[in-house]
């Protein structure tokens, strides 16, 4: 159901973002996953719990990996240079790759989702953060590398 | 292991939205994004993960796909295709 409907409403809104047609498959599904947890009750509310409970764990974490799975297609710079070598038959070197793909159209694709989304606005050629949404993502993940791999986010 | 990915490279995005954050009322030039954010930082180092994770390899100068990383880039094709989404990247 949650892959059905952000297929659907990726398809057929084309204004939508990828974030929200997750987020829209997601309730989707989460709502079919309840309405079948109250049409077929389990024999005692104690096992019901446990059984929505697990189910819920189950859903999130697949409902996380496929937010992955669409994401890696969407921004995944390993993904993006396989396509472009994907597209010819003999390959291409180093000086080809660069000038289908690099640093200067990544970063103004990035700001062009960024600025769709509403996380970032643009004022006078100059860029501001508007939404705290992928700010605090991006502090969630910092502090993750910093806690498992000793390193913050590089960024200079 | 999904999330470990997005710690181990850093992604551009995350970066990008930190660095216009640190900028605070100031603001950020897309200027000063392109001078931090340079091909040898962002596409290259990925350009060896590639070939380390034998996905493509070098043959006469020119990256080619491996079997496995055809594979896989045609997983996201068939996917992107579905949904009727641009190119990514």
């Amino acid at each position: 159901m949650n892959v059905l409907i952000q297929v659907i409403v990726f398809r057929l809104l084309p204004k939508i973002t990828l974030l929200k047609s997750i987020l829209s498959g997601f309730v989707a599904g989460l709502s079919a996953l309840l309405s079948v947890h109250v049409v077929l009750p389990a024999p005692s509310q104690v096992e019901a719990f446990g059984l929505l409970a697990t189910n819920l764990i189950i859903y999130s974490a697949l409902g996380y990996c496929y937010f992955h799975f669409l994401n890696l297609g969407e921004t995944a710079r390993r993904i993006r240079i396989l396509r472009e070598l994907y597209m010819t038959k003999d390959g291409l070197t180093l000086d080809e790759i660069l000038e289908k793909y690099n640093s200067r159209r990544m970063v103004e694709m990035r700001l062009g989702r960024l600025l769709n989304s509403g996380q970032v606005i643009l004022a006078d050629g100059r860029y501001y953060i508007k939404s705290s949404f992928l700010l605090t993502a991006a502090r969630v993940i910092s502090f993750m590398k910093l806690l498992v791999l000793g390193k913050c986010i590089e960024l200079d | 292991m999904i999330t470990y990915s997005a710690m181990e490279a850093d992604s551009p995005t995350l970066v990008m939205i930190m660095k216009i954050a640190n900028a605070g009322l100031q603001g950020l030039e897309k200027s000063e994004l392109d001078k931090a954010l340079t091909d040898n930082i962002l596409v290259i180092p990925r350009i060896q993960d590639l070939l380390r994770d034998k996905l493509a390899h070098l043959n006469n100068g020119k990256y080619q796909l491996t079997p496995k990383g055809t594979l896989l880039v045609r997983i996201f094709i068939c996917y992107r295709n579905l949904l009727k989404a641009q190119q990514g990247g």
